[in-house]
């Protein structure tokens, strides 16, 4: 999961991770393990964080047999608002991976790259975008728009086929050598996917 | 989408009798930014940057033809977009969001880095206006012939 300089000023890390991941997929009941195999950590450092956020009234709490599940309270009056705020800052690619899938393999990678992608953005931070395939801006255009609506923020994307993208890298494109040597974070694809891509 | 009253109460637009040539001169520049924007030798960001500015007197002459210049001092060519889509109709609304997206590249060309437009950017930008100026023509003759 990607940190936030917001979240981070907010809450305690171990906090703010909860929160993302139940208030990103409220529909989904956790139980204690499974969640803190999700955060990659061991469910007793979990255990007093979801009783106080239960105890606030964030989360719900309810019995199967012996296992208790955890799950996003959708009826707090501050759920939208709180989920608004992790949208807009680790909901990114969550978000964006969801507006993406729906093009399938037309497009063979999709990146962050930027600020955004260190994790060294501001709240005003464009969403820089890079994306490979066989897909013009045009069609990209009503999945952006709500992207940047629940984002809050404007996403910048560069549109490249798999041919300009392979070429531009072999030509050591200035543009694209300075984002591919940069921090990303994939929506779609990954390293090898990137280099193969790539050639 | 804001209509031709709230421009107007905004000063984002004004009244405005256009001519047919005052319309043949934007032609004249449509023709010669289409052509620019297809020369390959040239870079994909000067290519880009050029089909923009097709687009961009494009919808300047939907909104002539329908008794307005736009006058924002700020977000111009954001305006424009917006009225030639309210000019135009919905079949325009598209083209206009996609238009909107591009003002945003291109004002990153123009003025902050280059090397941000790519060659399949540009070709696709230059492949919409088109389409985008057949859509205006067809209307102009449909709606405004003595402008067509």
């Amino acid at each position: 999961m990607r940190s936030s300089p917001i979240l981070e000023a907010l809450f305690p890390d171990i906090r703010s991770k909860i929160l993302a991941v139940l208030l990103l997929q409220p529909e989904k009941r956790w139980y204690l393990t499974e969640l803190a195999s999700r955060l990659e950590t061991q469910p007793s450092s979990l255990q007093r964080e979801v009783e106080a956020l239960s105890k606030a009234g964030l989360l719900e709490q309810t019995k199967d047999g012996r296992r208790v599940y955890f799950k996003a309270d959708t009826n707090s009056p501050v759920f939208s608002d709180l989920r608004g705020l992790l949208e807009k800052t680790v909901g990114l690619v969550p978000i964006l991976k969801q507006e993406m899938d729906a093009f399938g393999e037309r497009i063979q990678l999709a990146f962050i790259y930027g600020s955004t992608a260190r994790s060294a953005e501001s709240s005003e931070s464009d969403v820089d975008l890079m994306i490979v395939g066989d897909v013009g801006l045009a069609d990209l255009v009503p999945s952006l728009r709500r992207a940047e609506q629940r984002f809050g923020r404007p996403v910048n994307p560069t549109v490249y086929s798999s041919k300009e993208f392979k070429a531009k890298a072999k030509n050591h494109d200035h543009f694209l050598a300075t984002v591919l040597r940069g921090a990303k974070e994939f929506v779609k694809g990954n390293d090898g996917e990137l280099a193969t891509v790539a050639g | 989408m804001a209509s031709w009253q709230q421009w107007l109460a905004k000063g984002d637009v004004k009244t405005h009798q256009t001519s047919k040539q005052e319309v043949d001169n934007l032609r004249a520049l449509i023709a010669r930014d289409l052509a620019d924007a297809a020369i390959s030798g040239l870079s994909a960001d000067r290519r880009f940057a050029t089909a923009y500015n097709a687009a961009l007197q494009t919808g300047t002459i939907a909104i002539a033809c329908s008794g307005y210049r736009v006058s924002a001092r700020s977000g111009h060519h954001k305006v424009t977009f917006e009225a030639a889509a309210v000019a135009l109709g919905t079949e325009a609304v598209a083209l206009s969001d996609y238009f909107d997206t591009c003002r945003r590249k291109r004002n990153v060309i123009d003025y902050m880095t280059s090397s941000v437009a790519t060659d399949t950017e540009a070709d696709e930008l230059l492949h919409k206006v088109q389409e985008f100026h057949l859509l205006v023509e067809s209307w102009i003759t449909a709606t405004h012939p003595t402008l067509s």
